[in-house]
């Protein structure tokens, strides 16, 4: 390989572009498009913050973000611009005769493609330098910009315009028409970006379509995350064609028949498929998440976890197709609901995805159906769904005949959507529940791991005398919030009868407000439990069964008098605003916000030498409203917490639409009774880039230069040069 | 070096199904300039493009300058100049730019590109206009910069096709004397299917048809094959046509071009026009013109065809 020729070759077809207006009009076009996208993007949050609504983070909104960023316009347009700089490498060359030039010269055809190739490239680098421009503007615009989430895109975009402009190349060595190049390869382009979204219910062709999508590989780059593995797949893809393009060159000269050439391709396709493959694997991979709060990558806690998970893995999905988190998981969405999971397979790659679809009716009460009442029978009605989402409705299963089959209990999940994760004999149920996120969240499938690992933190809740029930859904009961289907907090709640000796299995205990009196027995039990150094949590209400003062009694607290608020915020006069919250559990805790009580009771430490280190938590007043009790039994330090408001848990306060500390609360109180297992922690710093230092006049000048004057100058500058190039 | 700039050895060459070359058997030496002569097809194009390295031949070898184009093509390519029938020149460039570029392409060393560059610019009369886009210059000019990026890097062989097609005569005056004076200092391979450039030209002639060599030689050898045998006659008392045909022994066929003029087609001796003459004095013929008619290349590929036959 010669360096010099490769130089000149790059050289000239360098100024070729430089020399021609094709060169300077797609420069302007490019920059249109990523300036009125920044722009744009700017503009709608620099608006929104004067409305109080922060973004995320400006590098993730601006440049990252695969909703409104920067990348996401050049991912999704690029393509329409490439084969306008590609067409006539070497199409202009075979039809003006000057290849023969370059054949009669000392130089290798694979020098003359790869000279030609980093001719293209070096002219490329101006729509890098052009984006580099929007991040500069934003680095001093926005203080604290996280122009280091923005780098791995930077390397996206020049690896895609160049994987683009290498297949661009080679169509152009095809043919002697610049347009019919410009033609075909804006074709292959088009197929190789919808060919992920063509295909994405097609079973096999999806999984390669998805590996193959340069779109898709791009994306790691664009959320920044360098990916070694996607690094790779483009600089083959590159080669690919470059090889491609070298053989073309030499069969010019050779003359060699289609077929010997195709072989040669083929050889070079098998052997660059087999260079991505080896170096993609999980040993040789590495990734570097450049974000500020490394959003690309598992929490130190996941990261832990996962360290701890070898072997084979599996999680399988049951999913309702007519459930409203169901229709979230059909074949189409596969592919992108199995990327979720990328970021744990590059820890354990050996992970299987499968997905059961299969429906049941009644099981689908989140799903807002309105049926027809038009007599059809289930089947019709879903025979019908089926065949509109493309799903055969013969292979189909009903949730019952599913429940036969297989070993995960559909009926006691509700006939809902779970995931099932397996490993090493164990299993554990990732629960999927219509909230604001639908789909669980990393903290979630955390909790789900950690059971895989640890096995579950089991709640006892008495039940059968006037408790707030578990299973129901009454704004004061738990059910919504606080039971198994809560899954950020990753328990497993049951009901027991206190009146019977508590279960050995049983890690925490709950009494949350008997109305009813407890027999003595079952007082015997709840004393025994506590006393032998059970965690538990009691929360009382002013009408709670005065059976159980002689359980307070042993921790040296009696209940006071009811507390309200004689208000003047415009909460009701019942709901207390509690001040302050003072233990280690914190974790939760979202500053600058209350804990709001829907009345409660106070309680008093009576007695201060009981054994415990009693601290109180919620105060009100001079009233305090619970406390955490610590002591060492044995070599376990026992945890009790009591609070003076049953309703701190209660599905009612769990929907309250009004910020509060009142979920946080709950999290902190299990996190800490269940010793720090569960709800899994998730670490992660707050992005910092939030605001904006321009004012609104700044604004609209940067909108119009950068849509308007810049690309204008662009051209004009272009216009010029080439004009008086021209004269000479 | 003692080995010759060219020499190729059993070299035949085929496209898709038809021979393009066969069996070509050449040694060029020496400076000077060859003329590769044949009609459209013949080959010529095919020959110059393999020795420049642009097709691969199909079996045979090639060397130039010792060097064989297969095992050693990027060598053997440094002692090459082409121009092909379209000058290989990029429109936007000027040509101080453009030669600039041929000459890296060719491994000259960068210290010596400044001096080659504007030594062949001068040498191609192309020094007004240095600066100049090719884009903007005229057919004659671009014919010349096509010739001076083929020598630029000072080769010991420069093919040219057929450089002075489409240009204008004065143009083409100028063309040929660029070429006889590079002549002087290289070996230049030129095709044409014009004999009087030839003749005006070459030191040596190469001739082929339907890919075979049919003549190769000096010319003076060329000239004897294309001595001109036809006479044009043209009188104001017309003879019958065995009078003429009777005037000397050399006389092989008369034909009538109009009731005035003939065409007397001879053996080559030129002692027939003289003949013509005096018989015409004698007999009262009343001769205006007389004169040998220029012999054209189908008339050599025929004397050479039936040579090669007979």
């Amino acid at each position: 390989m010669n360096l010099g020729s490769v130089t000149r070759v790059a050289a000239k077809e360098l100024r070729f572009l430089i020399y021609s207006p094709i060169g300077w009009v797609v420069l302007a076009i490019y920059f249109v498009q990523v300036a009125n996208r920044f722009t744009g993007t700017f503009e709608l949050y620099f608006q929104q913050i004067a409305l109080g609504n922060q973004p995320r983070g400006f590098a993730l909104e601006l440049f990252t973000s695969s909703f409104l960023g920067v990348y996401q316009v050049v991912i999704n347009n690029v393509f329409l611009i490439i084969p306008l700089i590609t067409m006539g490498v070497f199409a202009r060359e075979l039809q003006s005769g000057s290849i023969k030039l370059l054949l009669s010269s000392p130089i290798r055809p694979v020098e003359i493609v790869l000279g030609k190739f980093v001719g293209i490239a070096a002219y490329l680098l101006l729509f890098v330098v052009s984006t580099i421009l929007l991040i500069a503007i934003s680095a001093v615009a926005v203080p604290n910009f996280d122009v280091w989430a923005t780098m791995p895109g930077i390397v996206g975009v020049f690896l895609l315009v160049c994987t683009y402009a290498a297949i661009g190349i080679f169509v152009s060595s095809l043919t002697n028409h610049q347009v019919v190049a410009a033609i075909v390869t804006l074709a292959i382009l088009f197929v190789l970006q919808s060919m992920a979204n063509w295909l994405q219910s097609v079973p096999i062709l999806n999984e390669v379509a998805a590996w193959a999508s340069m779109a898709g590989r791009a994306r790691s780059f664009q959320s920044g995350l360098f990916a070694t593995p996607d690094l790779v797949y483009f600089l083959v893809i590159i080669g690919l064609f470059l090889v491609f393009t070298a053989l073309r060159i030499s069969a010019l000269r050779s003359g060699e028949r289609l077929s010997v050439v195709s072989v040669k391709g083929a050889i070079a396709s098998v052997t660059a498929v087999a260079i991505g493959w080896g170096l993609s694997v999980p040993q040789l991979s590495s990734y570097i998440d450049t974000t500020y709060n490394k959003r690309n990558s598992l929490s130190p806690e996941s990261s832990a976890l996962m360290q701890r998970l070898e072997g084979d893995w599996e999680i399988v999905t049951y999913a309702n197709i007519l459930d409203r988190m169901g229709r979230r998981l059909l074949p189409s969405d596969h592919i992108a609901d199995k990327g979720v999971y990328d970021i744990y397979r590059h820890r354990n790659p050996n992970l299987r995805m499968r997905y059961q679809l299969y429906y049941d009716v009644d099981g689908a009460w989140e799903a807002q159906i309105s049926r027809p009442e038009d007599g059809r029978s289930d089947e019709e009605f879903v025979r019908e769904y089926a065949d509109r989402i493309g799903l055969n409705f013969d292979r189909l299963m009903t949730g019952v005949e599913l429940d036969s089959l297989s070993s995960p209990d559909l009926a006691s999940e509700g006939f809902r959507t779970f995931r099932v994760l397996k490993w090493n004999g164990r299993e554990a149920i990732l629960r999927h529940y219509f909230d604001n996120q639908v789909l669980p969240d990393e903290r979630q499938r955390a909790a789900a791991i950690k059971r895989l690992l640890d096995g579950a933190v089991l709640v006892g809740v008495a039940e059968g005398r006037g408790e707030r029930s578990i299973h129901s859904v009454g704004a004061g009961d738990y059910e919504l919030r606080f039971t198994r289907k809560n899954e950020r907090l990753s328990l497993d709640f049951i009901g027991i009868d206190v009146a019977d000796p508590i279960p050995s299995s049983v890690d925490v205990l709950m009494i949350s407000d008997p109305r009813i009196s407890y027999t003595s027995e079952a007082i015997e039990n709840i004393r025994n439990f506590i006393n032998g150094g059970g965690n538990a949590v009691v929360l009382l209400e002013e009408n709670t069964t005065s059976s159980l003062d002689v359980v307070l009694a042993d921790l040296g607290l009696a209940r006071g008098g009811s507390v309200t608020q004689q208000s003047e915020t415009s909460f009701p006069p019942e709901f207390l605003l509690v001040d302050t919250f003072e233990s280690e559990m914190e974790s939760y805790w979202n500053n600058g916000m209350d804990v709001v009580l829907d009345g409660a009771v106070s309680i008093e430490q009576t007695v201060e030498d009981v054994g415990y280190d009693v601290t109180a938590l919620l105060r009100f007043g001079q009233s305090n409203l619970g406390y955490s009790l610590r002591r060492l039994v044995g070599e376990k330090e026992q945890r009790i917490l009591v609070f003076g408001d049953a309703d701190l848990f209660s599905n009612a306060n769990a929907e309250r639409r009004f910020p509060s500390n009142n979920t946080a609360t709950a999290f902190d109180a299990f996190y800490w009774l269940s010793e720090g297992a569960y709800p899994v922690k998730r670490t992660r710093r707050q992005l910092i880039d939030r605001s904006t230092r321009i004012d609104g006049a700044t604004m609209q000048a940067l909108k119009l230069t950068l849509v308007g004057g810049f690309p204008l100058m662009i051209v004009a500058m272009g216009g010029l040069f080439l004009a008086r190039r021209r004269a000479a | 070096m003692n080995s010759p700039v060219v020499r190729t050895e059993g070299l035949w060459h085929k496209y898709t199904r038809d021979w393009a070359l066969k069996d070509v058997d050449l040694t060029l030496e020496g400076h000077g300039v060859v003329g590769l002569l044949g009609s459209n097809g013949a080959g010529k194009s095919t020959l110059m493009n393999i020795l420049c390295g642009c097709i691969s031949q199909t079996t045979g070898a090639v060397s130039v300058c010792g060097l064989d184009v297969r095992r050693q093509p990027l060598r053997a390519r440094e002692q090459i100049g082409f121009l092909p029938q379209q000058a290989p020149v990029s429109l936007e460039l000027t040509i101080e730019e453009y030669l600039r570029f041929c000459a890296g392409l060719r491994r000259m060393q960068s210290v010596e590109i400044g001096k080659a560059v504007a030594f062949v610019i001068d040498r191609c009369g192309l020094a007004p206009m240095r600066n100049r886009l090719i884009g903007n210059l005229s057919g004659g000019y671009r014919q010349r910069v096509g010739i001076a990026q083929a020598l630029v890097h000072k080769p010991r062989l420069i093919v040219l096709d057929e450089p002075t097609v489409g240009l204008d005569p004065n143009q083409i005056s100028g063309v040929r004397e660029l070429i006889r004076e590079i002549g002087k200092e290289h070996t230049v391979v030129f095709s044409t299917h014009i004999l009087t450039e030839v003749e005006a030209l070459c030191r040596d002639v190469l001739m082929i048809e339907k890919g075979e060599v049919l003549f190769h030689g000096d010319i003076g050898s060329f000239r004897t094959l294309a001595v001109p045998n036809s006479l044009y006659l043209s009188c104001a008392h017309p003879p019958e046509l065995p009078e003429i045909k009777h005037a000397h022994p050399g006389v092989e066929a008369v034909e009538m071009i109009s009731p005035t003029s003939f065409r007397v087609r001879t053996n080559g001796n030129r002692e027939v026009a003289q003949a013509l003459i005096s018989k015409g004095q004698d007999q009262g013929w009343g001769t205006e013109e007389i004169y040998f008619e220029e012999s054209s290349l189908e008339d050599v590929f025929k004397s050479l065809t039936e040579e090669k036959s007979a």
